[in-house]
Formats: structure tokens, C-alpha cells, sequence
């Protein structure tokens, strides 16, 4: 807008410029024209006067010569008025008009003098002729004759026809008074001659149309040389009007072209997804999109002049916006989530970005606030921590049950040696067979020990049962034997033979979820075992590590996993046991433990392998937790 | 050869232009710097004294001189020169004898600071007509400047600028009415062309458009040098501007000096020394009865239109 303004600000005043120019170069040739006819009236006046000066034997109205003489100093007036004079610098000009005024003031004082000359000359010419009618001397007819002549003649010697009538006046014998008349006339007409023609030369010398020429010429090439430089201006003004005017259009073309992709911002900002929150410099809001009105259910009318604050819950602490104001007020960008209130009170999860928008002096003029509505996803991450946890719940209330049953398992051996003991006893008792105490003493050893056995049982179920809390130091041999104690009894009754290879390997993890996906590989590859009653049952386990992470490779030979299903066996509720005994949760809860909250991995994969000359198929699992203590 | 070159000049002299042009009745002024200008005319306080007015030498209604040889200035001084007419004095292109003065506003400057004439000056006479309630008022109804030595001068010379005397007989002779002059008078202008009298003596005021010498034929006993004292040049010794003959009849006595007091005297005295020859009485006569008839009218008052 501004430079739209300001550019027709200098195209209005180039135009007036030019207009300037052309309107100068009017007034030059009209000032031109006005000098031109102004040198003609003095070339034409000054010719007069010599036409005047060199016709001597002519009456004058003497008021005619002086009208001419106004309208000579008029003119010349007239020329050193001209503002050409008064403002250029062409010293060149003024000294010739200079030159020329000085010439024809001179030549009117001595156009006063030939005036004067002229009428006394006439006067004698008249009176002379007036006496040639009268009864004179012939001798007078030669000075008559020349008299006559000497307008036409300039050969004639005045000054010696002067000496020769001065003679004659002396010596001259006078028959009547008009011959002394003629003679005095004579002389005088003679003398006033010699004057005149004095006068003459110095008008010669004069030579005043060679400086009219010159003032003339001077003047031509002055002017030519303003109009030259006077239209060259027009052309170049021209030239960058034209140019202007073309930046104009490409400017105005480039604004719309602009205007338009700023348009498409605006609508895209508006029809956003991400809310849109411009502030001034106060935090008042002056914009909000669509988005804002749907998430905050503010309208546009409401939100506009408010606050941001309208929108704070009491979530977030109040060190969590001191944190934001510092950064925004410090010209930085602030990036976080809000957990706001809408209009009808519900909380807002919105993930944003608070951009301070700085002036030219370095003022915040603009806060941008960029927000993306993310409730949904947070209450879908609410819902999904919760199914993890239930899942987790599931998985460990299914182990427990696993479990008793490995406690029942656990637990029958020892039960029944106390009852075998106890039932010794009372058998002793009623058939009272003689007690002996050395061996009554070894009873109740055995039932101690017994106890004791039962009672570490519990202890390291009670264990397992215990949430992982934080991540500490272990060894994942000890783990490994302490997981194999509880699930012992089972895979013995089932004859299961382990083949173990174990390294002693120190880790920083949870100790329990790690026993619990072991414990989940192993009953996995127990009850696959279950099912395949004529051959040998063997499950091999190896612990040991590599450059990064610590390995436990738990190998079956039960024949491997069928290649449709390999693929999917983490995946959540996928079980291929009958639905009383499996939940479909333990391998997908072991592949979550290892992947997400242990940073290793859970891999799967059929074997097939030799062993003692036979040759077996099978599944193996490999979990690899890193070696780092992090 | 003689003969033709006679008819040559004779040509020229039948057909040159009219030499005397009568005065025109129309005449533009401004009325209100006239009517200033007349009472300043008239006003005695342009002079040291408040003794000397303009008017004092130049009598309008008896043909704007005083007929002396020479004024009265203040405290009764006397100068050199007789006083000209005031009358047509805007036809003149020179004023002055000496035609030291190009225009009536300079020439009204003159008697003003003259020592035998007003022998005043501007300052004081601003002074003096500043007290006039009047002459302000007049002054700033005319000049945004009120009163000043330019205004002054300017509206006494729109004040001359009235004084003219047209209707002379002469003037109606010109203007067709032959039979007006009298064949005696009819004749003196003809001798007055004849003998060169309008080689000098042409133009609208028959005279005031020339400086000539006194004396062309012969010397003139003068000690005044004319316009010798303004340029110093020895060629313009004893040059005197020609004086206008409207009225003639009425401005004795003559010449620059005021020594001729008959009109006839100084004809044949123009004769002698100027033309340089002898006329017949009658001739004088003839002459003198012409130039009589260029008396004109009074100048006609001033009026508001």
C-alpha cells in the first residue's frame, strides 16, 4: 500500500516534471519568437534611420523619427526583460545585446545631431535655390552644380570646395546682396556637409547590423542550444515515465500475483487443521482460523481482543508458562504442549509452537501460536497404556496360574515327603513301633528342610510376582537358574532334557520381565514339547554375548514353527493353543518387555541342527538385551 | 541635370508627409491623479517658503508662462532663462531649454530643488504635505506608498498631461477648414515652409522635438551655452532645444533669454540668424499673422466623469 502510494507519488511528480519541461520550453520559444520579432523591428527601425541619415535634402516630421526611436528603446526593452536574460548564464548573448545597446544609443546622439545638421542644411538648400532664381554672378554655377551633387557623390573634396568658397566670400566682388546670401549659404551647406559626413563614417564605424548579426547569431545558438538540452530533457523524462510506468505494472502485476499466493496462505491458514493464533505484542488476539473456533468452541468475535489465557487449565504448573513467556519474551520459538480448557470445560491436548514475530527495531509486535489439537491421540495413548498395563496384568495373572501350577508341581514332592514322614510317624505311633529318636530327629530335619524348601519356593514366586520398578544390576545366569528352579519340577516330569552352555554375564535391566520372558520362551517350548510324547525332549539354552548385547538363545527340537505363522506369533491374542491354556498375550507381551522397555530384541527363527548324530528341527529364540549399563 | 535634380527635391517636398499635426480633442488621464496632481499645481508649499508655486510661472489660463524675461523664484530670485509654456509641454520631447529633462516627470523635479525657483526638496515637502489630511487620503487612494517624491512628480505631470490647447485655427485649417485662415495667414504658412521655419519647427507642438543652435548663420550674442552645461561637449555649444510655437502669440517675451518681446522682433530675428537671409515686410507680416493663429483653447477643467 505504501508503495503504491509512494510510487504514484514519483510517477506524479516525474509527470509534473515533464510538464515543467515541456511548459519551459514553451515559454523558450515564445520567448524565442518574441526576441526574434524584437531584432526585427531594430534591424528594420535602424535601417530607417540610415535611409533617414543619407536622405539630406528631405523635409521631417521630426515626432516620426521619435515615435521610431520608443519603438526602438521598446524593443530592445523588451529583449533585455525577457526572463532568457534574466535567469540564464550565456554571458556570451548578453555581452553582444550589451554591445548592440551600447552601439544604438550612441547612434540615436548622433541621430540628434544629423536631426539638427539635416534642418540646417535643408534650410540652405532651400534659400540657395530660392537665390539661383535671382539675378547672380555665373561664377557660382560650378559651387551650385557641386552643392547639388554632393549627396550622390562622395569623391567631392568638401573641405577643399570649403577653402575655395571662404576665398571667394573674401574676395569676391558682390553685385547685390543674394550673391553674398548665396555664398554664406554655400559655405554652410559645405561646412555642415564635412560634419554630416563626419557624422556618417562614425555610423559607418558603427557598423551596428553586424552587431545585431552577431547579437542575433549569439542569441540563435543560445536558444537552439536550450531547446536541444529542453527537448533532450522531455525525451528522457519520457523515456522514464515510460519506464516507470512499466515498473508500475510489473510491481502491480507481481502484488496481485502476491496477493493471490497470500490468499492461498490465508485460506490455508484459515482451513487448517493446526489452530492459528495470532497475538499483538499484549498477548491480545487480533486472528484465529476455523480450527481454533471447532477445538476451543470460541468464535471468532469471542476470541478476538481475549486473552490466550481464556483457554489455561489447571494442568500445567505455573513454572511450566513461566518457562513459555521467558522463552517467547526472549525472541525465541516455544515448543510444547498445552493441556487446555475449551469453552464447555473439556480438556484440550495441544501440541504447539509460539513463534514471536519481531519488528525492525527489534520489538515483539506478533506472537504466532501454532497448535495442533492432539486430545484424541493423547486419550488413544491414555487408553493404550492402560490396555498395556491390563495386558501385562493378564500375562502375569496367566503366568500366575502357570505358576501355581508349577507351585502345585513345586510343591507335591515336598508335600508328600512330609506327609510320607508324617504318615512314618503316625504309623510308628499306632503300631507303636519303638521311635527311635536319632531317627525321629532326622524326620523332622527332613520336614525343616522340607519347609524350608517350600517356603524358598514361595519367596521366589513372590519375586517374580513383584513389578520391575527400576532397571538394576544382575547376572543373567543367576536370573536364568533362578527362573529354571521355579519351572524345574514341570519340565522333569515331562522329561525334559536341558542342554545348557552359560556364560556368566553382568546386565543393568529389569530382572523380573527378563524372567518373565524367559519363563515364557521355556513354557512355550515345554508345552510344545508336551505334545511330542515318542521322542527325545531336549531344549537347549545358551547365554553368552556378543560385541553389544547378551544373548540367551533358547532352542527346541519340537520341530520348528509352521512358515505361515512364524510371522505373526508377537503379534497381540495370536495363540495357537487351545483357548482354555493359552491367552495369545505371552509372546507379545515378551516381544513389548524386551523391545520397548528393555531397548533389545526378540527373534524367532526354525533351525534345524545336529545333535548327538541326530539330526533335529526346531524353534529358536533369541533374546538380546544390550550389554550397556545405561 | 540641374533641372531634374530641382524636380527631385521638389518631389520631395510636395510629397513628404504632413510636417504639423494638430492636436488631438480626445486626450486620456487618469481624473483623480489630475485633480492631485492640479492641486499640488497650485501649491505653494512644493517651494522652501510656501511662497512659489508651480502655478506661480506658469500661468495656465494665459498661455502657461509667466511673461517675464525671467520668474521670480522665492525670496524674489531671479535665474537665467525665461520660463517655457506649461501648455503642451507633454508634446515635447525634450523639456527644458537645455533639454536637460527627457520627461515631465524629471523636468517637475527641477524647479522643486532649483535655489531661485522652489528651492526645496522632497523630504521636506513630504513633511509638510503629510500633515494635510487630504493629500494623505488623495494620496493612498491613488499610491499604495501614500506620499512619495515619485507620486508627487507623477501626478503633477498627469496634471500637465491635461494642459493642451487643441481647436487653434490653425489646427481646424489643418483638419480641412481651409477657409479659416485668412489668405495673409494661408500665405504665412506657406513662407513658413518655404523659408525652412518647420525644418525645425515640426511635429504636433511645431517645435520641442529638436535641439538646434542659436546662431547658425550668425553668432548670437548669448553668454548662455545651452546644453553645453549638461554635456560638456564643445560641438553642443549654444544648442537650445527648438521651443513649441502653439500659442506663440501668448508666451512673450522670447527666446531662452526673454530679451525679444514682440513677436515679430523675434521672427526676424529667427530670419536673420537661423535662416540666414531677408525677407519683404509683408513676408514678416504674413508670418508673424500664422503664427498667431496657433493660439488653441484654454485647457478645459478637470472633470469627474
Amino acid at each position: 500500500m505504501r508503495k503504491t502510494i509512494l510510487s504514484g507519488f514519483f510517477i506524479s511528480i516525474f509527470i509534473f516534471v515533464l510538464l515543467y519541461n515541456i511548459y519551459e520550453a514553451k515559454v523558450q520559444r515564445d520567448n524565442s519568437l518574441s526576441i526574434n520579432s524584437s531584432i526585427k523591428n531594430i534591424e528594420l527601425i535602424n535601417k530607417d534611420f540610415d535611409i533617414y541619415i543619407k536622405n539630406t535634402l528631405a523635409y521631417d516630421n521630426f515626432d516620426i523619427i521619435q515615435k521610431k526611436i520608443k519603438i526602438l528603446k521598446k524593443n530592445l526593452e523588451k529583449i533585455e526583460k525577457n526572463n532568457i536574460f534574466s535567469k540564464q548564464k550565456s554571458t556570451k548573448v548578453k555581452n553582444s545585446l550589451n554591445i548592440l545597446r551600447k552601439k544604438l544609443n550612441n547612434k540615436l546622439e548622433i541621430l540628434d545631431r544629423v536631426k539638427s545638421y539635416k534642418s540646417i542644411l535643408n534650410n540652405s538648400y532651400r534659400i540657395i535655390q530660392k537665390i539661383k532664381l535671382k539675378e547672380i554672378s555665373n561664377d557660382f554655377n560650378k559651387i551650385y552644380t557641386t552643392i547639388l551633387i554632393i549627396d550622390k557623390s562622395d569623391e567631392i573634396n568638401l573641405e577643399s570646395e570649403f577653402k575655395n568658397v571662404n576665398k571667394m566670400i573674401l574676395n569676391h566682388k558682390y553685385n547685390n546682396k543674394y550673391e553674398k546670401f548665396f555664398l554664406v549659404h554655400s559655405k554652410n551647406i559645405l561646412n555642415y556637409q564635412i560634419k554630416l559626413r563626419k557624422t556618417t563614417k562614425e555610423l559607418y564605424d558603427l557598423n551596428i547590423e553586424n552587431n545585431i548579426l552577431i547579437f542575433n547569431n549569439n542569441y540563435k545558438e543560445y536558444i537552439n542550444s536550450v531547446i536541444y538540452k529542453a527537448e533532450l530533457s522531455i525525451i528522457i523524462l519520457l523515456i522514464l515515465l515510460i519506464i516507470m510506468i512499466i515498473f508500475y505494472f510489473i510491481y502491480e502485476y507481481k502484488l496481485r500475483v502476491s496477493n493471490q499466493e497470500l490468499l492461498k496462505f490465508k485460506n490455508a491458514v484459515e482451513y487448517s487443521d493446526n489452530i492459528v493464533v495470532i497475538t499483538d505484542g499484549n498477548e491480545n488476539i487480533k486472528y484465529v482460523n476455523e480450527s481454533f473456533v471447532k477445538s476451543t468452541g470460541y468464535t471468532k468475535e469471542e476470541a478476538v481482543g481475549k486473552k490466550p489465557n481464556i483457554l489455561k487449565s489447571k494442568e500445567l504448573s505455573k513454572e511450566f508458562y513461566k518457562n513459555l513467556k521467558q522463552t517467547i519474551y526472549g525472541g525465541k520459538i516455544w515448543r510444547g504442549e498445552f493441556i487446555n480448557r475449551n469453552k464447555f470445560d473439556e480438556i484440550r491436548y495441544e501440541k504447539a509452537s509460539i513463534t514471536p514475530i519481531l519488528g525492525e527495531n527489534g520489538d515483539i509486535q506478533e506472537f504466532i501460536a501454532m497448535k495442533l489439537d492432539v486430545t484424541k491421540d493423547r486419550i488413544n495413548e491414555l487408553k493404550l497404556i492402560e490396555n498395556e498395563r491390563m495386558l501385562i496384568q493378564q500375562s502375569k495373572m496367566a503366568s500366575m496360574g502357570e505358576m501355581i501350577g508349577n507351585i502345585a508341581h513345586q510343591w507335591r514332592q515336598p508335600l508328600s515327603i512330609i506327609s510320607t514322614i508324617a504318615t512314618g510317624i503316625q504309623m510308628q505311633i499306632e503300631l507303636n513301633m519303638p521311635v527311635e529318636q536319632k531317627q525321629q530327629i532326622e524326620n523332622l530335619e527332613k520336614i525343616e528342610e522340607t519347609i524350608q524348601f517350600l517356603s524358598q519356593t514361595i519367596d521366589d514366586f513372590r519375586d517374580f510376582f513383584k513389578p520391575d520398578k527400576e532397571k538394576v544390576d544382575f547376572n543373567i545366569k543367576d536370573i536364568y537358574l533362578k527362573t529354571l528352579k521355579l519351572l524345574s519340577s514341570k519340565l522333569d516330569s515331562l522329561d525334559i532334557k536341558l542342554i545348557e552352555n552359560l556364560e556368566d554375564i553382568q546386565i543393568h535391566n529389569l530382572e523380573n520381565e527378563l524372567m518373565q520372558v524367559v519363563i515364557n520362551i521355556l513354557n512355550n517350548a515345554r508345552d510344545i514339547l508336551e505334545t511330542k510324547e515318542e521322542q527325545d525332549k531336549l531344549i537347549f539354552v545358551n547365554i553368552y554375548k556378543n560385541e553389544e548385547f547378551a544373548i540367551i538363545d533358547i532352542i527346541d527340537n519340537a520341530g520348528g514353527i509352521p512358515e505361515d505363522i512364524i510371522d505373526k506369533i508377537f503379534e497381540p491374542y495370536f495363540t495357537t493353543k487351545h483357548k482354555s491354556n493359552g491367552t495369545g498375550i505371552g509372546l507379545y507381551m515378551s516381544h513389548e518387555m524386551i523391545f520397548k522397555h528393555m531397548n533389545g530384541f526378540l527373534l524367532v527363527e526354525n533351525i534345524e541342527y545336529d545333535y548327538n548324530s541326530n539330526n533335529y528341527k526346531g524353534a529358536k529364540f533369541s533374546v538380546k538385551v544390550p550389554l550397556e549399563i545405561n | 541635370m540641374r533641372h531634374l535634380l530641382i524636380l527631385v527635391m521638389f518631389n520631395v517636398f510636395l510629397f513628404s508627409k504632413e510636417l504639423i499635426t494638430p492636436i488631438p480633442l480626445e486626450n486620456n488621464y487618469n481624473v483623480k491623479k489630475a485633480l492631485l496632481g492640479q492641486k499640488l499645481f497650485f501649491d505653494t508649499r512644493l517651494s522652501y517658503n510656501n511662497s512659489v508655486s508651480c502655478a506661480s510661472c506658469h500661468i495656465i489660463n494665459d498661455g502657461g508662462d509667466d511673461n517675464l524675461p525671467v520668474s521670480f523664484g522665492v525670496d524674489g530670485k531671479t535665474g537665467i532663462r525665461n520660463s517655457p509654456t506649461v501648455l503642451n509641454s507633454k508634446y515635447n520631447i525634450l523639456q527644458f531649454w537645455d533639454g536637460s529633462a527627457k520627461n515631465l516627470k524629471e523636468q517637475a523635479k527641477g524647479p522643486i530643488h532649483n535655489p531661485v525657483e522652489m528651492n526645496s526638496n522632497f523630504e521636506d515637502i513630504i513633511i509638510k504635505l503629510e500633515k494635510d489630511k487630504d493629500y494623505k487620503k488623495s494620496f493612498l487612494a491613488i499610491y499604495k506608498d501614500g506620499i512619495s517624491a515619485d507620486n508627487i512628480v507623477d501626478a503633477i505631470s498627469e496634471f500637465e498631461n491635461t494642459l493642451i490647447t487643441p481647436n487653434s485655427r490653425f489646427d481646424k485649417y489643418l483638419r480641412g477648414d481651409i477657409n479659416i485662415l485668412t489668405k495673409d495667414e494661408q500665405n504665412g504658412y506657406k513662407l513658413f515652409k518655404e523659408y525652412g521655419c518647420i525644418s525645425c519647427h515640426n511635429g504636433i507642438n511645431i517645435g520641442g522635438n529638436l535641439v538646434q543652435k542659436i546662431g547658425i548663420m550668425k553668432n548670437f550674442d548669448t553668454e548662455d551655452l545651452g546644453r553645453f552645461n549638461i554635456t560638456k561637449n564643445s560641438s553642443d555649444k549654444f544648442y537650445f532645444k527648438v521651443p513649441t510655437l502653439r500659442n506663440i502669440d501668448l508666451t512673450a517675451p522670447y527666446l531662452h533669454n526673454g530679451e525679444i518681446k514682440t513677436l515679430k522682433e523675434v521672427v526676424e530675428i529667427m530670419i536673420d540668424y537661423q535662416i540666414g537671409y531677408e525677407l519683404e515686410k509683408k513676408e514678416v507680416d504674413n508670418i508673424v499673422k500664422f503664427l498667431k493663429t496657433l493660439t488653441g483653447e484654454t485647457p478645459k477643467k478637470i472633470e469627474l466623469p
